[in-house]
């Protein structure tokens, strides 16, 4: 247990190390589609990892930072459905996986504006107050499970019900790294199983 | 049991009586067989061998441009990098805490066609093919000095190189060289074993080595005679590359790979792009898919085609064989088992296309086995029939069955109608 916790800290905290002490800057801007989400995928050895990122216009119908009482449920709400693993992936039974973290949080797009350019990794920091930044009008959410799996080798099929959940979600994109190797795979609402290499 | 056996050998000798017809028919089916198995087998040949370009570099990081460019100049050698990368960036990149190795490369200059590529002994130490196979080298050692080259296994043999000949290297990529660094020449120190990859095709040597052909050009100018430096010269020089084209990426545990992706992809200092090969690779299959497709459907036709003929040699044969059927009739055949015999007939031809097509699907293979591998550098493995090619068999088998239907029930017809009397 304690080791997929150091697991996960390794992928979701590294230290932004290759950003510090860069001389300039030059605005970048992160493609961003409605109807489309990319899922990552990573397995070694026992822990598995997945991390999907969905617009807020799939998720919440709307993508600016939330202005009235409503919807900021509506954030919470999604959050929990998101977080509520069991419901959205289904292993093949014979790779035995239990969930050890899931959680899910909407995020501001990064966008580097003159008053804010060296402040980039502080929007990381700062994520709970993002309402006072200046944010860009796209926003994501963005979900991290990691799961623990005692047969991995027999890890063959997941299946992800987020197309029900989401209806206006249209593709994911896959991309996975496996003890087996790399790969890639759309799912669509027909085909929303990843086979796994 | 006995009737099928008996219906079996009437069919085989009714086919032997027309045996020049029959043999057309065999070999055309034949013919279709082999182009579907033999596609199918190319396909996979290609696929593997492509697949087995890169093995175990988690990420390779470029300019950013698109996944599928930046896959095919740094692996494939195939086209050219929209910009490079500064070495300082580089540096600091390759300093992060989940990279374990890094190996540079600097592409740019060719020498008779081939591609040269500048590395570091992170090369030998990393790259990666095959089944994560580390390269070999056949003859000599590894580059050490500045104007040291170690040659892949096809340029090798193609130019009839050895150990100790000296080469000159030509300023860009194309084969008709205006510009060529023929004031320092390079020797051959190594030459590596086959790999079925590009490396065969690659002149391997130091980044500092690429340097310093370049390190008296001014502008992207050749130097004036006055202004050119000569080999001793440059070497006293500090050679440190200002870029490089791309670089691969070994990292300490895969599960830290889309950090770092991303981390890179949002690099502060230039542009750049880092791509999973795996990914990259898989989808500049599923582009090449469509014309393997295209490949398939064409020859799934040619099956058809084949068995069209054969429908039509044994339509046209019905007329003439109508005695024989009154024959039959008078020997105590049922209409069904004229119908059975017909049958039988399309499928004792589709049965012998498929096994001579099989035959012919081998001797094939074997005989362009030794072309595909030198002039592609694909290997192909000699296996048995794999389940999709039974599947295949059997499907034809099926077909033959199902066409067969018409002459057969044409045949019951005629032999209801026309009993032991032939009215021709």
């Amino acid at each position: 247990m304690k080791s997929t916790f150091l697991a996960s800290l390794v992928v979701f905290a590294l230290p932004l190390t290759v950003h510090a002490g860069d001389e300039h800057h030059y605005k970048q801007h992160a493609a961003h589609e409605h109807g489309t989400a990319q899922l990552n995928l990573v397995q070694e050895q026992q822990t598995l990892m997945l991390e999907l990122t969905l617009s807020n216009m799939d998720v919440l119908g709307f993508e600016h930072a939330p202005s009235n009482q409503e919807q900021a449920q509506a954030i919470e709400k999604a959050g929990s459905v998101l977080a509520d693993v069991e419901h959205l992936l289904t292993f093949n039974p014979a790779a035995v996986c239990t969930v050890t973290s899931a959680q899910a949080q909407r995020k501001a797009l990064e966008h580097h504006e003159d008053d804010h350019e060296d402040g980039h990794e502080d929007e990381h920091e700062h994520e709970h107050d993002e309402g006072m930044h200046k944010e860009s009008t796209h926003s994501e959410f963005q979900a991290q499970y990691a799961f623990n799996c005692q047969q991995p080798e027999q890890l063959k099929t997941i299946t992800v019900q987020f197309f029900d959940v989401f209806p206006s979600l249209e593709k994911i994109q896959v991309q996975m790294v496996t003890d087996k190797g790399q790969g890639a795979d759309q799912l669509t609402a027909q085909h929303s199983h990843i086979e796994l290499p | 049991m006995q009737k099928l056996s008996t219906l079996l050998y009437l069919a085989w000798k009714s086919v032997l009586n027309r045996r020049l017809a029959a043999l057309l028919t065999v070999l055309s089916i034949a013919c279709s067989v082999t182009l579907l198995l033999g596609v199918e087998r190319i396909s996979q040949t290609a696929r593997s061998s492509f697949i087995s370009t890169v093995a175990g570099t988690d990420l390779i990081v470029g300019a950013r441009s698109g996944q599928i460019q930046l896959l095919l100049y740094s692996v494939f050698r195939l086209g050219d990098a929209t910009n490079n990368i500064d070495w300082q960036s580089y540096q600091k990149i390759a300093k992060h805490p989940e990279i374990t190795w890094t190996i540079p490369i600097s592409l740019g200059d060719s020498h008779r066609g081939y591609r040269v590529m500048g590395t570091t002994q992170d090369y030998f130490e990393h790259f990666r093919y095959g089944s994560e196979q580390h390269l070999q080298l056949a003859q000599g050692q590894r580059f050490s000095g500045l104007f040291d080259v170690v040659l892949g296994a096809e340029v090798a043999q193609k130019l009839g190189y050895g150990l100790g000949q000296q080469i000159v290297i030509a300023h860009g990529s194309s084969t008709v060289n205006t510009f060529v660094h023929d004031d320092k020449p390079f020797q051959v120190v190594g030459i590596l074993q086959r790999t079925g990859t590009p490396v065969d095709r690659t002149l391997h040597m130091s980044l500092q080595g690429i340097e310093a052909i370049h390190v008296d050009w001014q502008n992207g100018a050749p130097p004036r005679a006055e202004d050119s430096l000569s080999s001793t010269q440059v070497s006293q020089m500090d050679l440190t590359p200002k870029t490089i084209t791309a670089f691969l990426v070994g990292l300490k545990s895969k599960l830290g790979i889309f950090s770092v992706q991303r981390e890179v992809n949002n690099y502060r200092g230039e542009p750049l792009l880092a791509i999973l090969p795996g990914v990259a690779l898989q989808q500049l299959w599923q582009l090449i898919g469509i014309a393997d497709l295209a490949l398939r459907v064409i020859s799934s036709f040619v099956v058809l085609v084949g068995l069209l003929g054969m429908l039509t040699v044994i339509l046209t044969s019905l007329n003439e064989r109508r005695r024989e059927m009154a024959i039959l009739r008078s020997v105590g055949a049922s209409p069904w088992h004229i119908f059975g015999l017909l049958q039988l007939e399309a499928l004792l031809l589709a049965l012998f296309g498929c096994v001579l097509g099989v035959i012919f699907l081998y001797v094939l293979l074997w005989l362009a086995a030794p072309l595909l591998a030198q002039h592609l550098g694909l290997w192909l493995v000699f296996t048995g029939l794999s389940h999709y090619d039974w599947i295949v068999l059997m499907g034809i088998a099926l077909a033959a069955l199902l066409i067969g239907i018409l002459p057969a029930w044409r045949a019951y017809h005629h032999a209801l109608s026309d009993g032991l009397t032939i009215r021709l």
